[in-house]
């Protein structure tokens, strides 16, 4: 081993008591330096922010179910507060990150979690501590993140910038485990939704971002369309 | 398509034989890999690569040639706890993939280890490992992990 022997009893004594399939016991480990097994300050929310989701790692299961209820898809009004609600599949140890930034990958807005959390919004199924806890990084980077303890659900309030922004992205990643030791075998659910200011266009948002292979939503929409037209050609042969 | 990294490819053998024939020619020429600083590597590289590519589904696989295990990553063997620190073996073997990527370059800029996780517009190479925004890990040259990749790059073993 590289590292004297007390470090390797903290690294055990941190996943002690850890069921569940993720590689991180909270989401503040995304902290913890990479070479003690932390993120490294990556915290794979699938943002404009950090680009990685928990994809990179967690491969293999099958994609949980998840739904978003509140979120002003067809434009955000400045200064308004709006009410969001992910519930996740009841049965599965799912644990979920999400954020809301502009373009640019900055901070948009303020998300809080409520002030008395529902009891599936609880770890062990309502009997627990409450899963969810919001987060402001060094950098000034909101993320509201929920352990894989047992809840089916998360609520919070998400106070638009009192001016515009520009298209604001929400995104976030919900990895549903299979309680195995390592991140082989659980789904994740990658949610991403480009919210335009009301009466506005979101499209604005995705001109000059280089879509490719890891593209963003909507950007493989054109490489089917092609291919579709290539085997509609072919056949006409 | 949401994974931002491929599957394996069979680079590894054509390395191999590339390094079979440069043995075969006898010292080892400029095309082989520099004699960079291992001690360097895991204090200013190991974290880096940890950190940004050794993901189980990116360079955490066990097909890829540019191959990097770690705690909380992909483990080299299955005995290892997921948070367990870098075992001897998965440090010297993330050395030695690292320093092969830096073979056959006339400068350390222009090797794959500094090319590959660099914007295309910014001199880079192709590179499947962009984020879902198309991004890839080094926006330019002033990031200061690329910085930290090319100061070991200049390195050589045993230097202060």
């Amino acid at each position: 081993m590289r590292r004297p022997l007390a470090t390797a009893a903290a690294a055990l004594l941190m996943t002690w008591g850890v069921p569940t399939a993720q590689a991180y016991v909270s989401a503040s480990r995304f902290d913890d330096p990479a070479v003690d097994g932390g993120g490294g300050g990556r915290h794979f929310t699938g943002s404009p922010s950090d680009g990685y989701t928990c994809a990179v790692c967690h491969t293999g299961g099958e994609r949980p179910e998840v739904g978003v209820i509140g979120l002003p898809s067809d434009g955000y009004v400045p200064g308004t507060t709006y009410d969001l609600e992910v519930t996740l599949p009841t049965a599965a140890v799912s644990a979920m990150a999400l954020e809301l930034t502009d373009a640019m990958g900055r901070r948009a807005g303020a998300v809080a979690l409520p002030p008395e959390p529902a009891l599936d919004e609880r770890c062990e199924g309502g009997a627990g501590e409450v899963a969810g806890h919001a987060m402001t990084l060094p950098d000034d980077r909101q993320i509201i993140a929920m352990d894989a303890c047992g809840a089916s659900a998360l609520r919070a309030t998400w106070s638009a910038p009192p001016e515009s922004v520009g298209p604001v992205w929400f995104t976030a990643i919900v990895v549903m485990g299979d309680a195995s030791a390592d991140p082989t075998g659980d789904g994740v659910r990658e949610l991403s939704v480009l919210m335009p200011i009301r009466g506005g266009s979101a499209e604005a948002a995705q001109v000059g971002s280089a879509c490719s292979a890891g593209g963003a939503p909507g950007a493989h929409w054109g490489a089917w369309t092609l291919l579709i037209l290539l085997l509609l050609r072919r056949r006409r042969h | 398509m949401r994974l931002v990294c491929p599957g394996p490819r069979p680079l590894g053998p054509l390395f191999a034989l590339l390094a079979l024939l440069a043995g075969c020619v006898g010292a080892p020429g400029p095309a082989g890999p520099p004699d960079v600083d291992q001690a360097t590597f895991e204090a200013l590289v190991y974290p880096i690569l940890v950190r940004d590519c050794a993901f189980p589904a990116c360079h955490g696989q066990a097909g890829r040639f540019l191959r990097v295990h770690g705690p909380g990553r992909s483990r080299l063997s299955e005995e290892t706890a997921l948070s367990a620190p870098a075992t001897d073996e998965e440090m010297t073997l993330a050395f030695e993939r690292t320093r092969s990527m830096l073979a056959s370059a006339e400068s350390p800029e222009a090797s794959l280890l500094l090319r590959k996780p660099l914007e295309l517009d910014q001199g880079g190479a192709p590179h499947m490992g962009v984020d879902r925004f198309g991004r890839d890990v080094f926006a330019d040259t002033l990031d200061p992990a690329y910085l930290a990749l090319l100061q070991w790059a200049g390195s050589q073993r045993g230097a202060p």
